[in-house]
């Protein structure tokens, strides 16, 4: 039942939004900057996979609105401004959903409005 | 009879030859009549005499009014008591046999009141001349005219000296004045010294340019002439009185070449390429063509132009002539300053002659200054007898070297060249110094079609430059309209590659980045094909860094909206059309254009813009 499982772990991830925000103090090298905007974005998801980053606020929307959202507590003033961030980028997550699914829609067929 | 001469008075000085031979007879008033010992006529009691002397007592004030009977000792004390009060004045000019005090009491009591009755009293003023009789009066005319036009030293010396003749060859050599006629260059220039006609033409030969240019002086601006330029007001007492000329506050007078300056005054802009920082350029007497033109001009700093004595001259003319109107009160040194603008002013105004048809304002502090026009406009007022000024300086010097030359041995063909200012003011009045000759016969046939070519020719070049500057407009609009569409092309090409970037990340789930590259702390944000996000802060990131990436994201996303939003329709209407539905095409067409589609785009577009404004709030919600 494999399949199944990822049928439905699929189907509960689209139907489902994840945001996490976080932040922390890699050290990237000289040859993390070298090769290219590719190697840089690669070699920074890898340090950050690897190295422990703290967890500032987390959002987890359904598909019919419930929402749940977490905030670390004792804010400083800069990680403030990272709830903040946050909150433009849960923003920035719906727009690009609501555009996909708008261009999916559209290219179906299918009435946009 | 009094011998012919001078005399002079606190209140009046005039030439009694003039007086005799001019003013007396055109107002109708007979001559004083004089005796030849007039003290022991007076002690012998004539009594027209008598009566003369009590009248003119009377008029001036020394002896009471209506006065039935006035005795002799009262007379005398009146006179005496004159006498008394007219200490200053200096009995220098009087020539007459006998320097008696009731001779010259009446001499000048009579013309006291022949000035009052005529009403000329502005027309008898004339300035002091030199003493008839003297054997240099030619070198004192000539230092005069020298003074006149700032050419000299200044000094009204008696003989001629190396410096002066030295000066005048010089003065000669730059005016580019020849021997001609049996006169001497030197004798040319002086005989044009003293005719602001021949001496305008002679400038203008030479410079070729009726056109004067003033730097302005920026430590007038308040009161200055180019604040002034743009209005019609006339100058006031106050203005006179409290912006009275300096030596050090006058404003420089250039000169440049008339064709290049209407260029100027069209464009301001070039006057900066054409005069350098703070140069000038100016032409030779021929007018050749462009390119040998540039070959020979010379150039001038404006320090060096301040100094040059054309600069004095040529508006030295134009005071002259704005004195003789009555409208330049100040001395006619050829420094331009807020006297001769003022009066210029004034005479334009009362001409009705708009200030910008003749004096415009240039870049740089410059003006430029009709001067031939303005000349046009003085020289008909000299001519209107009823506001003709006779006795003027530059007059009255020519009448005196016409006596005086008459019987000297080597100047006859000076008196003769003075025959030609009539024709030369005439000349000047047909707005051209070119003289035209006519032929007859042969040559009259063959100069009519040199004529006729030569309208021809002008016409043509009018045409060919109507159409040079019709082409180039049109090239210019093209231009125009090329640069608009090229630049909106490109933002729409900035927009795709936009959308392209984004769907890209979206796509292959690329993380982007903001800093990094180029700063240690940066901000990463991962987008899933499925909205969900990972954002990544460093330690120490600037808020301004976050701001600028969420901006980035927010365009993106704004610039993929907008790009797949179209290319979903474009596509749609190319299925349409490669189905020959043309009828289904342009109706999708007119709903994109009419419908919510267009005011849907309208909207992402102007929030697409909102993300380039300069004042963003440093974190943007969607």
């Amino acid at each position: 039942m494999a399949w199944f499982d990822k049928i439905k772990d699929a189907i509960k991830d689209t139907t489902t939004l994840d945001v996490v925000t976080t932040n922390g103090s890699i050290q990237l090298t000289s040859e993390d900057m070298q090769g290219g905007w590719e190697n840089i974005a690669n070699s920074v998801s890898e340090k950050i996979k690897a190295s422990n980053v703290n967890v500032v606020a987390y959002t987890h929307s359904q598909w019919d609105a419930d929402t749940f959202m977490f905030v670390k507590e004792n804010l400083s003033e800069a990680e403030q401004k990272l709830v903040e961030s946050h909150a433009a980028v849960v923003d920035a997550s719906h727009a690009t959903r609501r555009e996909a699914v708008k261009l999916v829609k559209d290219f179906v067929g299918l009435k946009v409005d | 009879m009094p011998p012919e001469g001078q005399f002079e008075s606190d209140a009046v000085e005039v030439s009694w030859g003039r007086l005799r031979n001019e003013v007396m007879p055109r107002m109708g008033v007979d001559e004083p009549a004089w005796t030849e010992e007039p003290e022991t006529a007076y002690r012998r009691g004539d009594p027209a005499e008598r009566e003369i002397l009590i009248q003119h007592l009377t008029d001036l004030g020394y002896l009471p009014e209506g006065a039935s009977s006035v005795s002799d000792s009262t007379i005398r004390d009146a006179v005496l008591k004159w006498r008394e009060e007219n200490q200053s004045f200096t009995p220098s000019y009087l020539r007459f046999n006998t320097m008696s005090t009731c001779r010259e009491f009446l001499a000048s009591g009579e013309m006291q009141r022949l000035a009052a009755q005529v009403g000329l009293e502005n027309e008898l003023q004339v300035h002091r001349l030199p003493a008839p009789g003297e054997r240099s009066l030619l070198a004192r005319v000539v230092h005069f005219r020298m003074k006149v036009f700032n050419l000299g030293t200044g000094t009204l010396a008696s003989g001629f000296t190396d410096e002066l003749s030295d000066r005048l060859r010089e003065v000669a050599d730059q005016l580019k004045i020849k021997d001609q006629e049996g006169l001497s260059a030197e004798l040319n220039l002086v005989q044009q010294l003293g005719d602001v006609t021949e001496l305008t033409s002679s400038l203008m030969r030479r410079y070729g340019t009726w056109v004067f240019v003033f730097r302005h002086n920026p430590a007038l601006l308040s009161n200055s002439v180019a604040m002034r330029m743009d209005t019609l007001e006339k100058p006031n007492k106050h203005f006179i009185q409290l912006h009275q000329p300096t030596r050090e506050t006058y404003e420089r007078l250039f000169i440049s070449s008339g064709r290049h300056m209407r260029k100027i005054a069209s464009k301001e802009a070039r006057v900066r390429n054409l005069f350098g920082a703070d140069g000038f350029r100016y032409y030779g007497a021929a007018k050749p063509l462009k390119w040998i033109r540039r070959a020979i001009e010379t150039r001038m700093t404006a320090e060096e132009a301040s100094e040059h004595f054309i600069n004095r001259l040529g508006l030295g003319i134009l005071q002259l002539r704005l004195w003789a109107l009555g409208y330049y009160k100040g001395e006619v040194d050829g420094a331009w300053g807020p006297l001769s603008f003022a009066a210029l002013q004034h005479f334009l105004a009362d001409e009705k002659v708009e200030v910008k048809k003749l004096v415009r304002a240039l870049a740089g502090g410059y003006i430029a200054l009709n001067l031939r026009y303005l000349f046009k406009r003085i020289l008909p007022k000299l001519e209107e007898p009823a506001r003709a000024v006779a006795i003027t300086d530059l007059n009255q010097l020519q009448e005196e070297v016409y006596a005086r030359l008459e019987d000297s041995d080597g100047f006859d063909s000076v008196q003769q060249s003075y025959a030609l200012m009539d024709r030369d003011e005439q000349l000047l009045m047909s707005n051209t110094t070119r003289r035209r000759r006519r032929y007859h016969g042969r040559r009259g046939i063959f100069a009519a079609i040199g004529r006729f070519f030569k309208r021809v020719s002008r016409s043509l070049r009018k045409a060919a430059n109507a159409i040079l500057k019709g082409i180039k407009s049109l090239v210019s609009s093209a231009l125009h309209v090329f640069r608009h569409f090229a630049q909106n092309i490109r933002k729409g090409i900035r927009v795709i590659g936009l959308a392209v970037k984004r769907f890209n990340f979206w796509l292959l789930k690329k993380p982007f980045i903001s800093g990094g590259e180029i700063e240690p702390h940066f901000a990463l944000s991962r987008f899933d094909w499925d909205g969900d996000a990972f954002h990544y802060v460093q330690d120490g990131t600037s808020t301004q860094l976050i701001s600028r990436h969420h901006r980035s994201i927010r365009r993106m996303n704004l610039a993929f909206a907008i790009v797949s939003r179209l290319a979903v329709k474009a596509i749609n209407v190319m299925v349409l059309a490669v189905t020959y539905n043309w009828f289904r095409v342009a109706w999708t067409l007119v709903k994109l254009l009419t419908g919510g589609f267009w005011k849907e785009l309208k909207v992402l577009i102007r929030r697409y813009r909102e993300t380039f404004a300069v004042e963003q709030p440093v974190l943007v919600s969607a």
